[in-house]
């Protein structure tokens, strides 16, 4: 150990004498540590450490599964989790949940929450405890139960300033009064970072009658002494006798357990373990430059090496000197990596956004320490063995005799610092070639049509509460108000409304047949669909490319058409013409079927009622709202829309125009998803909206195609009316990419009308 | 300063070769060489002779291409690298002509340097590099570093450096070729009382007159040992020479 400590003060001493090398080898350290570190501390939070939750090795995520049709991971149906959840004899509990947003309201100005309907076991699933009250109720899924709330402890911070007293006061959610049953625990936010409240999951009858609405997240703990696969199988065992029992709606459909850290982690795991690989390369090159440098500076230390050795200092004594010196410039290299990282960590997760899993996680904790200190320990090796074995090559007398500066290690010297010029040439040419890939897929995200065209557009999100607008009249008697008044608005050219906004990610998924290609039960076609109303294709942009688009005579007791998009024509109707064909929906069609489609369609449900109004319900009162202007959005701002909005119906939200980090980018896909988008309630963009990439995606790889469906009036099935553009063919155009630049969203509140 | 017969160093027929781009050099052929315990011995001929290339081997720096050699009545010639170092660290203290102090490191770490090599508790360290720094004179300068003292200083830190450990033998390669004459002779009288103390000392010269400070010349010609002249036949002689007016 003394001569440990030796060797430590030693190096430092040599290494303050020398801090033009200093300088520049830490740095060149720092900065490949540094990279690596913030790489690692997200990577770290969203696929390596264990999930917060009480042995979390036995959590799985449970998916319907049917890869016949491209669903690998897909949404249970609550009878299927029902019968799940009663057969299986190897999971220790089992819970579902679903998507639940509510408006708080009657306490000052309505709030939008993130809300999720769970099943009371989650919380013993998971193995979490409200802090203050208690967690539901296994009666609490009834129907009939009086209505409860459990509060995230960041909203409950937000909105009740942490008051212990709030468990057991009502408030209203939607115009209907909830009691707050509990406050969950701060990090507690399953199954979204941005949860705020959590109320039971209640399904009825009429829920449990259809297997083929897959719509349940469902997420299990596996016994403790039942593996894996033990568990697989018996889902599995189940999910084949259901396929059995109800072959209409099961056939073909199994079930995947995913453990639930894999599930978060999702499609993020990939990336980042490249990421993670790419800034390991950075690292490489870091230790090539500092090898360099140790080299140099040992053919000058090599007289003072030959003299330690003519006093008896051996080989490895003299290694250990010479990796203590590097080892010190390596520490130093990764405290102020650490400083780096952490700087770094931030702007990753900010660039991610909502495609990171469990962002909220990263950090710079004792795991990344310890990394950061293993891979401080690795450089010092990696950069300094090669330079310390041949700097303490036994020289003999001849480096006694020469002058310092003469010492050199001759030929063989020469051919190492050649080897390691080559090796810094190769690893920056795999870097370089990463980086061109990945530039090459960049273009093409940016060449990639994204159907719409963003230019111009601004769109806001309106949430009814059922309390106010029970019945499909109403809500569709306040659309219809609201977007003739936007149409009146100076500068706004067209006004449209969609249950998703286009290029979000989210949609929603249907089967459909077409009754000229019969197929077995089970092997439908699934296409995803949106629910359009007013002028939307001319407020998005979509053009149309035949037939016609919806018009006001597309009403209940019509007909139903829908407009289906190009690749959908194309897959299903091969050298015909598609239009005024008909597309079966559902199980309940006797009419001669059509096809489908993708970038925007209508639901079956909706079909049944109004344009506005879905079973899955939520979507069709808060449908987002487009509407483009004549001079550009400059011309109009959210605060346009709230006068109009509050002479239409008192109770939307108040709109506060935000503009989100992504939308400072100069993708023309994200300019058309989350920069013209005004939202009415505090959340901002990037937590509602999935990646556009993503969305993008999974359209294009699971989906043949898409449909666009306005109204409806019980039929099980449509016929077509247009043909859309092809939602991701095309090529930019020269000035797509520079709308997101336009600074007109404003981060601060809109004046009150 | 007597000798007690007991043999430190013995080579029996070393030879030394380099081979550079084919090319052979014979640096030693068929060296014969005893030294004994408590000798003084200096190592003399012109440049390019062999003078530095028998220090090295007698110091364990290289190693013959052929014959033996016998540390201590131990073969030393197949020793591996780290058997080597113990050896040199422990048996042998060298004296360079440049001084070889590391620039680094005070006074008092340069001597204590090999000390520390040797795994040798602090406080005894401590007393040894006070001891030999006391016996050089230099025990005033123990915190100043190499850059901060002249020449013959540096030359007595180093003595010091060699002597801390109580070697079994000095080995000197031309203490006095970076010195002038004063400093010179300085340092060749701290070598003959660290003889007269009991040191064995070998001493590699050019200079005849740092020469007859030991008592034993070895003089090499084109790597072999063409005289062995001891005190007192070299007094005869250079008795001879004068009596012959040619001295």
């Amino acid at each position: 150990m003394p001569a440990l400590v030796q060797d430590a003060k030693y190096a430092l001493r040599t290494l303050g004498k020398s801090p033009g090398f200093t300088v520049l080898a830490v740095v060149t350290l720092a900065l490949g540590i540094g990279f690596n570190t913030a790489v690692f501390s997200v990577v770290d939070a969203a696929v390596l450490r264990p999930l917060a939750y009480s042995r979390p090795g036995e959590l799985v995520r449970i998916w319907d599964s049917n890869p016949g049709r491209g669903f690998d991971r897909f949404s249970a149906s609550p009878p299927n989790f029902v019968d799940w959840r009663a057969q299986n004899t190897t999971l220790a509990g089992m819970a579902a949940f679903t998507g639940d947003d509510a408006t708080l309201t009657a306490e000052g100005e309505p709030l939008r929450l993130r809300g999720y309907a769970v099943s009371p076991a989650l919380f013993p699933v998971l193995g979490v405890s409200p802090l203050y009250g208690r967690a539901f109720d296994a009666e609490d899924e009834n129907p009939g139960r009086e209505p409860v709330v459990l509060l995230s402890w960041q909203f409950w911070q937000r909105r009740f300033g942490g008051d212990t007293g709030v468990v057991g006061r009502t408030i209203s959610l939607d115009g209907k009064s909830r009691i707050i049953r509990g406050v969950m625990p701060r990090g507690f936010r399953y199954p979204s970072r941005d949860a705020d409240i959590w109320t039971p999951l209640v399904l009825d009858a009429k829920a449990l009658e259809n297997r083929g609405a897959h719509w349940l997240g469902v997420v299990a703990r596996r016994r403790p002494e039942v593996s894996p696969a033990a568990a697989q199988a018996d889902l599995s065992a189940i999910a084949a006798r259901l396929a059995a029992a109800y072959p209409e709606k099961n056939a073909g459909w199994g079930v995947v357990l995913v453990p639930l850290q894999e599930a978060i982690a999702g499609s993020a795991r990939k990336p980042l373990l490249l990421l993670l690989g790419a800034v390991t390369f950075v690292l490489l090159i870091a230790c090539v430059n500092v090898a360099n440098l140790l080299f140099a500076r040992g053919t000058s230390r090599r007289r003072e090496i030959a003299i330690r050795g003519a006093l008896g200092a051996g080989r490895v004594r003299l290694l250990r000197q010479m990796l203590t010196e590097t080892l010190a410039l390596a520490l130093a290299g990764g405290a102020a990596g650490v400083a780096l990282a952490v700087w770094g960590a931030e702007t990753l997760v900010a660039l991610a956004g909502d495609s990171l899993p469990r962002s909220a996680e990263v950090g710079i904790d004792v795991r990344v320490l310890l990394y950061t200190l293993a891979v401080s320990l690795a450089t010092a090796l990696a950069a300094g063995l090669w330079p310390a074995l041949r700097a303490t090559y036994p020289a003999g007398r001849d480096a006694l005799r020469a002058s310092a500066g003469s010492a050199g290690y001759g030929p063989r010297a020469g051919a190492a610092r050649q080897a390691m010029l080559v090796a810094e040439i190769a690893l920056t040419l795999v870097l370089l070639v990463g980086a061109a890939l990945l530039l090459r897929s960049m273009a093409a995200v940016l060449r990639v049509e994204p159907g719409i065209r963003p230019q111009g557009v601004l769109t806001a999100q309106l949430q009814l509460p059922s309390s106010r607008y029970p019945e499909p009249p109403q809500i569709a008697a306040f659309y219809r108000e609201l977007t003739a008044s936007l149409a009146s608005l100076p500068g706004v050219a067209a006004v449209g409304t969609t249950n998703f906004l286009p290029v979000t990610g989210r949609q929603y998924t249907l089967s459909v047949r077409f009754l000229d290609h019969p197929v077995p039960a089970g092997d439908e076609a699934s296409i995803t669909y949106r629910v359009v109303g007013g002028d939307f294709f001319a407020a998005a942009g979509v053009p149309l490319k035949r037939g016609r688009v919806f018009t006001p005579e597309d009403r209940p007791g019509s007909p139903l058409v829908m407009l289906v998009n190009e690749t959908l024509a194309r897959r299903y109707f091969p050298g015909e013409d598609p239009i005024g064909r008909e597309i079966v929906i559902g199980d309940r069609a006797k009419a001669p079927g059509a096809s489908s489609g993708s970038s925007a369609t209508c639901s079956r449900r909706a079909s049944r009622t109004l344009p506005w109004r879905s079973s899955t319900c939520r979507p069709s009162r808060c449908p987002g709202t487009k509407w483009r202007s004549s001079s550009g959005p400059r011309g109009i701002r959210c605060a346009s829309l709230r006068p109009c909005a509050r002479g239409s119906a008192r109770s939307t939200r108040s709109c506060r125009s935000r503009r989100s980090r992504r939308s400072r980018k100069s993708s023309p896909v994200r300019s058309a998803s989350a920069a013209s988008r005004c939202f009415c309630s505090a959340r901002s963009p990037a937590s509602r909206f999935s990646s556009p990439r993503s969305a993008s995606t999974a359209s294009s790889r699971s989906w043949p195609g898409s449909a666009c469906a306005k109204s409806a009036s019980g039929s099980p099935w449509v016929r077509v009316a247009g043909t859309s553009s092809r939602s991701s063919s095309g090529r930019a155009r020269g000035s797509r990419g520079r709308a997101s630049s336009r600074d007109w969203r404003s981060r601060s509140r809109p004046r009150a009308s | 300063m007597s000798t007690n017969g007991h043999s430190v160093i013995r080579l029996e027929g070393v030879t030394k070769v380099f081979f550079t781009d084919e090319v052979e050099t014979h640096a030693l052929s068929g060296v014969h060489l005893q030294i004994r315990q408590g000798e003084f011995i200096s190592i003399a001929g012109p440049s390019g002779c062999g003078k530095s290339t028998l220090l090295s081997i007698l110091g364990l720096l290289d190693s013959p291409t052929s014959g033996a050699y016998l540390l201590n009545d131990k073969p030393a010639e197949k020793l591996k690298l780290a058997e080597r170092a113990r050896i040199r660290n422990r048996e042998i203290g060298f004296i360079f002509q440049s001084f070889n102090l590391i620039g680094d490191l005070s006074v008092y770490e340069n001597v204590e340097l090999p000390l520390t090599y040797r795994g040798m508790p602090a406080q005894e360290r401590r007393k040894r590099v006070h001891d030999a720094l006391e016996k050089v004179g230099m025990a005033h300068r123990t915190n100043h570093f190499p850059s901060q003292l002249s020449g013959g200083q540096q030359q007595r830190v180093a003595v010091a450096r060699a002597i801390a450990g109580n070697p079994l033998i000095l080995l000197a390669d031309e203490p006095t070729g970076n010195l002038d004459s004063v400093n010179g002779e300085a340092v060749m009288s701290l070598l003959r009382d660290l003889h007269q103390e009991g040191a064995t000392i070998c001493m590699v010269t050019h200079d005849p007159r740092f020469a007859r400070y030991a008592a034993r010349t070895i003089h090499l010609f084109d790597g072999r040992v063409v005289e062995d002249e001891s005190g007192q036949e070299r007094a005869a002689s250079e008795h001879e020479l004068k009596e012959a007016g040619l001295l």
